[in-house]
């Protein structure tokens, strides 16, 4: 990743769809497509299924829904950042429901709800979210170089600095 | 045949269960799903083997269901196994900490085999 400029992609194919799942398997395609050129298979995993999770909650249960998302590679504070940036009413109760899946994820997972979020905190623990931020978006903040150690090797990034680099120049 | 889901189907076979997932599963596919799982739970009173075959994704949405059938098979002291998880669905449920208690086998037919040595 270059960072002079942010990765971008605002999702057109398919915000028109009013189905759920066919927005978040197009999504997950053309996530997949542009990511595929710059990053190892273990990042491009780890951010799908994420991502996947995340939208799934945006789209689903967002009392207002949001007119925009966009997912962003970016640079906060020194660190790489994968962001999804939604123009919807935010999560009120986040930070508890968050607290509580990332210390009790096993529980969440196998007997109770928030499952998606649950494995959403088993790839990325320190993964945060800003409801309504300075331009009204609110953000989820997925760290790129944390988290990695209980993960399987399928999802573990490596070398994450250069990893990032597109090697192409095509970012 | 005990279920016969679009997504997921169950069939009983002589002296052990298989569950075939026929594609990716996603929430909405589960909602529909799970009342009709709840159903014929009682059914699945054998060993049953879960073919992930055809499942190339999997999210929080199906280990939802392997969730649910994990627990009946524990609560009736009955076995299941997984087989032919392709990588990113293998990677989830070890993830989850599922593989932990599952048996993963490469194929159909080696977790079939390793029943009839260890029924």
């Amino acid at each position: 990743m270059r960072k002079e400029a942010n990765m971008i992609f605002p999702l057109r194919a398919w915000k028109n769809d009013p189905s759920v799942p066919r927005r978040l398997e197009r999504c997950r395609q053309e996530l997949r497509y542009q990511l595929q050129p710059y990053f190892s298979r273990a990042i491009q995993e780890r951010v799908l299924l994420a991502t996947h999770e995340i939208l799934g909650n945006i789209l689903r249960h967002g009392m207002t829904k949001p007119g925009h998302i966009h997912l962003d590679f970016t640079t906060l504070a020194g660190q790489d950042c994968w962001v999804l940036r939604d123009d919807g009413s935010p999560f009120t109760r986040f930070a508890a429901i968050w607290q509580e899946v990332v210390e009790n994820a096993d529980r969440h997972i196998m007997d109770q709800g928030h499952r998606g979020l649950a494995i959403v905190a088993r790839l990325w623990p320190h993964a945060y979210y800003l409801p309504h931020s300075h331009d009204t978006y609110n953000r989820f903040v997925l760290p790129m170089a944390f988290g990695q150690d209980n993960v399987p090797a399928f999802f573990r990034m490596h070398a994450v600095g250069k990893v990032l680099v597109a090697e192409s120049g095509k970012a | 045949m005990i279920l016969d889901h679009e997504t997921f189907s169950i069939e009983r076979q002589t002296g052990y269960i298989v569950g075939t997932f026929h594609h990716n599963v996603d929430m909405e596919m589960m909602l529909r799903l799970k009342p009709q799982m709840e159903r014929i739970l009682p059914q699945i009173d054998a060993p049953l083997i879960l073919d992930l075959g055809a499942v190339h994704f999997l999210d929080s949405s199906a280990v939802g269901i392997i969730a649910l059938l994990f627990r009946h098979t524990q609560s009736q002291d009955r076995m299941m196994m997984i087989a032919a998880a392709n990588p990113q669905p293998d990677a989830v449920l070890s993830m989850v900490g599922l593989s932990d208690y599952v048996p993963l086998f490469p194929t159909l037919e080696e977790a079939v085999a390793a029943l009839k040595h260890n029924p």
